[in-house]
């Protein structure tokens, strides 16, 4: 007797701890971000491999108007230059990926997130700069103000190149895996029930 | 094996969730007071089973582990199948709630099948047991893959080679959950035989 309870708990408690450190199904999850003017994004299917050949659309969430499509490659990336009429607008744009045999998942991406970096990519207005100082050499005044913008441009696109891992994990990390909580916390519910419907049962 | 929201059609959504519905009306009413915590380990590790994956292929395959439920529970897998997927779609995000009827048909009615098919064989001991246990395993997987490919079929005929892919990659995990099941339920004999009992003859 005491062996058959202990195999009623082993059984669900082995096959939590057989599947912790890979504990993914099929589901296909997709995340996009923005990365100096195109818009990037990565699909992949639960079990961490790259979702290839899959069918991207991406939707104008103020209409539901369909901007583009497209198929992600090899290595699950697909990118597009943001459109113009989005980026006029301030479109949502609704990110949604079909693998094709019933798995369909969508990444929002508000206006505000893509747009954000766009507004600042052209230079400061002459206005907000220091107010130069006439020099008295003035080949070197001219020298000096191109180096200033292109300071500015070189930073751009440094931080630009340095920020997008950033955002990419980022995206990534919104959307969440399976952890052991989750999972425990799903059997603790069935035995919860288990519990209410032994309740019912017995009144009868 | 879960279908994700706004892929099926309504008419689809609503035939899975009819027989979705009955087929829990009939495990509840077979439910006894005795039976419901050997049930909810059984949906457990249902629950469970489905973040087991084995990559394979383009994408990768999870347990299911239908055949087990059926052999075990008969009608009584429906309830306990929609708990679990319920479950999942709660906390892993799978499936969706509209569609929660469609993937509870699809796993349990396969199951419900295959116990009534196997079942002469399974009360026997040794061998026939064994094999009962394997084919229902191999047999549940593939007609829940049917069933699925049906319903993504008669939702759109664009599905067709989709839906015959699905198939075809679900073949590798029939004879796992085959073995598995095999393998469980010997054990399950030999250590604790009142576990066999669990479904209403």
């Amino acid at each position: 007797m005491k062996y058959s309870t202990s195999l009623k708990i082993i059984l669900p408690i082995l096959l939590v701890f057989l599947n912790c450190p890979t504990s993914h199904a099929h589901k296909i999850r997709i995340f996009a971000w923005e990365e100096s003017g195109t818009i990037k994004t990565e699909t992949q299917f639960s079990s961490g491999r790259a979702a290839k050949n899959a069918a991207i659309t991406v939707i104008n969430e103020n209409n539901n108007q369909e901007l583009l499509t497209g198929t992600t490659d090899s290595r699950g990336f697909f990118s597009f230059v943001i459109p113009k009429a989005a980026k006029e607008n301030q479109y949502d744009l609704n990110i949604v990926v079909s693998s094709g045999d019933g798995h369909k998942n969508n990444w929002h991406l508000k206006a505000a997130d893509y747009l954000e970096t766009q507004e600042n990519v052209p230079p400061l207005p002459p206005s907000s700069l220091p107010a130069p100082q006439k020099p008295a050499n003035e080949h070197e005044f001219s020298v000096c103000t191109v180096d200033e913008e292109q300071l500015t441009r070189i930073i751009e696109s440094t931080l630009e190149k340095k920020l997008a891992p950033i955002k990419r994990s980022l995206a990534i990390q919104q959307d969440k895996k399976p952890s052991l909580q989750d999972i425990l916390g799903g059997i603790g519910y069935i035995l919860g029930l288990a519990g209410i419907t032994a309740y019912f049962k017995s009144k009868k | 094996m879960h279908i994700s929201e706004g892929v099926l059609s309504p008419s689809i959504l609503i035939t899975g969730g009819v027989v979705a519905f009955a087929g829990t009306a009939i495990g509840l009413k077979k439910l006894d007071y005795d039976k419901v915590m050997n049930v909810s380990l059984l949906t457990s590790t249902f629950f469970v089973a489905s973040l087991i994956h084995v990559p394979l292929g383009p994408g990768s395959i999870h347990l299911i582990l239908g055949g087990l439920m059926g052999l075990l529970l008969g009608w009584i897998c429906f309830p306990a199948i929609l708990v679990a997927l319920f479950l999942q779609m709660v906390f892993f995000q799978y499936g969706g709630l509209v569609v929660l009827g469609v993937n509870t048909a699809t796993m349990a009615l396969p199951a419900v099948i295959c116990s009534y098919l196997f079942r002469p064989w399974f009360l026997q001991n040794g061998k026939k047991r064994q094999a009962a246990a394997f084919a229902c395993g191999f047999l549940s997987v593939l007609l829940s893959s049917i069933l699925m490919a049906l319903a993504l079929f008669s939702t759109d005929r664009g599905f067709l080679q989709a839906s015959l892919l699905i198939i075809a990659t679900q073949i590798p995990l029939m004879f796992i959950e085959g073995i598995i099941t095999m393998f469980t339920i010997s054990f399950l004999a030999k250590v604790q035989p009142e576990f066999l009992q669990i479904r209403a003859l």
